[in-house]
């Protein structure tokens, strides 16, 4: 895990994001390559607690950047460049969701992927069916959410960004984002219990 | 606050309270909320739900891409980093993307309903005769009929491995050489790859054959070739297509392209895309001119040959001024052995040279980006500085992948190239390359429109001078087919084109036959 970063040093970031874009601009393709050596991992993570548990994430990463080779010059500085970019990466997440029609994080079938990953160890095949069902009833709650509270509760809960980022990202102002961030708590927690999904213990890290 | 003294908190708030890194609440809050957890046992075991709840959200957690697919995704983003930046917001990337993928995964119907839709097709890119032929033939493949040497492949996932003769070439597929080779695809096209040399496939099928030339030497013979076949190479942000000719096209990484024709005609012009129509910078090249771009501008004008003490009679054609023929300061012409052909001769300059190239060798400009993705910082880390400066330069220079070869290239200031050593194979060496190393040049040299964006055409200018201020000579071709003129039909398509455009048309009727 990078170490947190102070105020001072996304500022210091950003420059040099900027300067990137710049020099691209100028024709340097490199900058391109080093835009995506920096900023990979972050789309690909906001574009996995987008669209869900999904294989398509890697086409949404790949499509992200040619969006970014293509509207790169639309990019005027005014806001910080990853947020830029979290807003581009949301809305090509978005337009792929909607382009294939695939509205639940639950229709995805490699849930056995995720639970191998999670439990690499186990190989209990009763334990490693019961995770797995686990895992497809959460995913049915987040579900029944709309697509905006999905949004937020996901990428806050799940992918740790600030509220202003997502409000930067989701394109609402950060009152919007919080009012949507408790209530999808509140259903989320409420469904998960009606549920009993609940686990009996708690892990001693919770982020 | 009152809530709390009246009784339980809101969840709202034991939600907030339950993350520890929550940031809707101030630590004063939390403070004043953790008072009355600490007394109240419904809070008290609600807040234990909301943990354990939390523990369900982090198990719930999507994880990351598996390495392998990191590695395609890198290998793709790589490819795509190396064409040049689109300009005025063109968006053929998309087009080139949505083939990359298509032949990745298979998906012949989603790609090709994707161009039959025209998706991605900016306002400078057209679906013309040959991208039509592009929409039924560009998933297929053009099949590896000789493989010699030192050349690997990397596919879509990614991962490089050994070329061999059953292979498939397809759109998108990434060739490199560590210490040359010889490849023969399409039955007709063959190249000889030098040490050093990375190249990526745009086009691959048995109608055409269209390469990137990343860096490094490639050396072509095109053998018969058939009618409607396409071969050329892409260069920088110059297309050089064949049109029946022998020709050196060198490319170095500050955008630099020089063509030097021996033999026949070339079309060279301003082109991302092997598939984009004919543009308004058509030159055409007749033999014994030579046609550049440097410093932002189009020169034409005809080869000067310089002989070299001890070479001049029997120096290839392509050891002119454009012809990449190494002189090291120092060291005395090598004089090519009888039994070598003089077109492998000319291009596996021997001993003087091969530092240059060996200095390429070094890996870093072909590093697989498996390789690099190992260093690469998760996102939000400290910039890698040198990454960043490199990137951050204004244009390219060959500094900016491979130091050591920059340093060579500096030290060794001509054309420098080593190409994979003579192959025994060639039956007979291609009768233009045995000619003298001056042809006539008046006239022969036809531009349409030879200033691109503002470039200015460089007349007068020394040819010799300018190869000798040219620090870096990293990309060369040379694509020798049989002497053969443009096609009638490659003709009209060519006029056709120039007229949709508001042209007139001139782009080829100002060519003056050699």
């Amino acid at each position: 895990m990078a170490a947190v970063q102070t105020r001072d040093d996304k500022v210091r970031e950003d420059e040099v994001d900027k300067r990137l874009v710049a020099a691209y601009a100028r024709g340097n393709s490199h900058a391109l390559s080093e835009l995506y050596r920096r900023h990979s991992r972050r789309v690909e993570s906001v574009a996995r607690h987008v669209v869900g548990p999904s294989d398509e994430v890697e086409d949404i990463v790949q499509d992200v950047f040619i969006e970014l080779q293509r509207a790169l010059h639309k990019f005027r500085g005014e806001s910080r460049f990853t947020t830029w970019l979290h807003r581009v990466t949301v809305n090509v997440s978005l337009q792929h969701l909607r382009k294939k029609k695939r509205k639940g994080w639950s229709r995805w079938i490699g849930l056995d992927q995720i639970v191998g990953r999670h439990q690499p160890r186990s190989r209990n095949l009763e334990r490693q069916t019961e995770a797995r069902e686990t895992l497809r009833a959460i995913y049915e709650v987040l579900d029944t959410l709309t697509e905006k509270k999905r949004l937020v509760f996901t990428l806050y809960e799940m992918e740790g960004l600030s509220l202003e980022e997502i409000s930067h990202v989701s394109g609402t102002s950060v009152n919007t984002v919080k009012s949507r961030l408790f209530h999808a708590r509140r259903e989320v927690f409420g469904e998960v219990k009606r549920r009993g999904l609940l686990p009996t213990h708690t892990l001693q890290v919770i982020k | 606050m009152s809530e709390i003294e009246s009784g339980c908190v809101d969840d709202f708030v034991l939600h907030a309270w339950a993350d520890d890194n929550d940031e809707t609440m101030n630590d004063e809050r939390r403070s004043e909320v953790g008072d009355h957890v600490a007394t109240c046992d419904t809070c008290s075991q609600q807040v234990e739900e909301l943990r354990r709840f939390r523990t369900l959200l982090l198990r719930a957690r999507v994880p990351t891409l598996q390495d392998d697919q990191w590695r395609m995704l890198d290998t793709r983003i790589e490819m795509m980093a190396g064409e040049p930046p689109p300009r005025g917001g063109q968006t053929a990337g998309r087009i080139y993307w949505g083939i990359a993928i298509a032949a990745a995964v298979s998906i012949f119907a989603v790609g090709g309903w994707q161009l039959l839709q025209g998706r991605g097709a900016g306002p400078t890119t057209t679906l013309s005769e040959a991208g039509q032929a592009r929409v039924a033939g560009a998933f297929t493949t053009v099949p590896v009929a000789v493989a010699e040497g030192s050349l690997e492949i990397a596919g879509a996932d990614g991962l490089f491995r050994a070329l061999r003769v059953d292979d498939k070439l397809a759109r998108g597929a990434q060739v490199r050489s560590s210490a040359g080779g010889r490849l023969v695809v399409a039955d007709n096209f063959e190249l000889r790859i030098a040490a050093g040399t990375a190249l990526s496939v745009l086009a691959g099928n048995e109608r055409e054959v269209f390469l990137r030339l990343r860096h490094g030497a490639v050396a072509c013979r095109v053998n018969k070739r058939r009618p409607g076949q396409r071969f050329g190479i892409l260069a920088g942000r110059f297309r050089t297509s064949v049109v029946g000719t022998e020709f050196t096209v060198r490319h170095d990484q500050e955008g630099r392209v020089a063509v030097a024709v021996t033999e026949g005609a070339v079309r060279v012009d301003e082109a991302d895309d092997p598939w984009r129509k004919v543009s308004e910078t058509t030159s055409v090249v007749r033999a014994g001119n030579r046609w550049r771009f440097t410093g932002g501008r189009m020169d034409l004008g005809p080869i000067v040959q310089e002989p070299e003490p001890g070479q001049a009679e029997r120096r290839a054609p392509h050891g002119d001024e454009n012809g990449a023929r190494p002189v090291v300061a120092g060291a005395p012409a090598k004089p090519q052995s009888e039994e070598t052909p003089p077109s492998a001769t000319a291009l596996s300059d021997s001993a003087p040279s091969r530092p240059a190239l060996d200095a390429g060798r070094d890996g870093a400009a072909l590093e697989p980006a498996a390789a690099r993705r190992v260093r690469r910082p998760r996102a939000g880390s400290p910039t890698d500085a040198t990454h960043v400066d490199t990137a951050l330069r204004g244009t390219t220079s060959p500094t900016d992948r491979v130091a050591p070869r920059a340093a060579a290239s500096v030290a060794v200031p001509s054309a420098v190239l080593s190409l994979p050593p003579p192959l025994p194979a060639q039956p007979s060496p291609p009768a233009p390359l045995d000619r003298g190393p001056t042809r006539p040049t008046a006239g022969a040299v036809t531009a349409a429109r030879t200033a691109p964006r503002g470039a200015k055409p460089a007349a007068g200018k020394s040819a010799g001078s300018a190869e000798a201020t040219d620090p870096s000579i990293e990309h060369r071709i040379l694509i020798n087919v049989p002497p053969q003129a443009m096609t009638p039909e490659e003709i009209r398509r060519a006029k056709a084109a120039e007229r949709r455009r508001g042209g007139h048309g001139r782009a080829l009727h100002h060519d003056v036959s050699p």
